[in-house]
């Protein structure tokens, strides 16, 4: 029940270029002050519940990353800037795996525990408000706003919308 | 400079008089600076197909599908360098200032555009908004704009060889 409290933080960044890990730790400096909510970076994957994860998973971090899921058992995990997820600019490098999806997928496969918690949070970086509002949401501090975890009213429609040309035949 | 110095004292003078500068983030929603990059929105009604903003998109997270000419568009590896809106000759692309961007699955937006298919083999190959578009720009009907590239190259080349052959039986008449 501590967990659902006061969430502690581990911010593992797989190898991507730093501007997101630049958000993530002035996310967590006073100015925004995430310690009201409790949470704070811990160094020991063994002490996280949730893992901030940054960067599209190159190949040299890649053991170490599993290394860590396989310690931390975290209750969720928040995919932060592009990279992470979807492999951003870098998705169809050889040397990337491309992002948190095909990172949880070899976990899965490996029979590793996945956390069923998985959040993203695009942007190439985000801003420390929207690490710090994913990490809120995450920690059930706020509820949802629209345009954020439902994602609606981002992009108009998830369904097709087609074209004039198309709209007036039919 | 100048857009960070007005914020600031506008700050200042809240200050003064008393009021609270200090805004409970995450429980109020906090309105986005001006000039904001967030993800994009295509405008169907605008968009013609032509792929030029799949083109410029560095992260290839904007696509077109050349076989059925449906641009997609996925939130997830955006990185709202708003390249694609600076390209779109039609200005359809419009982004959102938006940063409380936190999903689940990616979000994407996917625009179906009908293809033109070609007056002599029947193949696919540009959108018909394309066209339209070509031509309101120039002014009349081009009718060489309905048959396909292959085709088009096809019928140049006939007709240029009809042109040499007559040429030639011109000559061989006059000798």
């Amino acid at each position: 029940m501590g967990r659902m409290k006061s969430v502690w933080l581990y911010h593992l960044n797989t190898g991507g270029c730093n501007a997101c890990d630049i958000e993530v730790l002035a996310a967590l400096s006073p100015r925004y002050d995430p310690e009201r909510f409790g949470m704070k970076l811990v160094e020991s994957p063994r002490h996280a519940d949730v893992i901030i994860f940054t960067g599209p998973v190159t190949l040299q971090s890649l053991p170490r990353a599993i290394e860590v899921f396989r310690v931390a058992r975290p209750i969720g995990v928040l995919a932060v800037g592009a990279c992470a997820c979807g492999g951003g600019i870098w998705h169809d490098s050889a040397a990337v795996l491309g992002g948190i999806d095909p990172f949880l997928e070899l976990l899965h496969k490996q029979g590793i525990p996945v956390p069923e918690k998985v959040l993203k949070l695009p942007g190439c970086p985000p801003r420390p408000h929207a690490i710090l509002y994913a990490a809120a949401v995450l920690a059930g501090v706020i509820k949802p706003r629209r345009g954020g975890a439902s994602g609606q009213n981002i992009c108009s429609s998830p369904s097709p919308t087609r074209g004039r040309q198309a709209r007036r035949e039919t | 400079m100048q857009d960070s110095l007005l914020p600031r004292l506008a700050a200042y003078r809240e200050a003064a008089e008393g009021r609270a500068t200090i805004r409970q983030y995450p429980h109020q929603p906090l309105p986005p600076p001006p000039g904001l990059r967030g993800p994009i929105r295509i405008d169907p009604g605008k968009c013609v197909g032509c792929g030029a903003c799949a083109t410029a998109c560095p992260a290839k997270t904007l696509t077109l599908d050349r076989s059925t000419y449906t641009l997609r568009y996925s939130i997830a590896r955006c990185i709202y360098c708003l390249l694609c809106m600076e390209t779109c000759p039609m200005k359809a692309i419009d982004t959102i200032p938006e940063y409380e961007v936190l999903v689940e699955e990616p979000v994407t937006q996917v625009v179906e555009h009908e293809p033109a298919t070609c007056t002599k083999c029947g193949s696919r190959y540009a959108p018909k908004r394309l066209l339209e578009e070509v031509e309101r720009r120039v002014g009349r009907k081009l009718p060489h704009l309905r048959t396909c590239p292959a085709c088009k190259l096809e019928q140049a080349a006939l007709i240029s060889a009809m042109r040499v052959l007559r040429s030639r039986q011109r000559l061989g008449r006059s000798r």
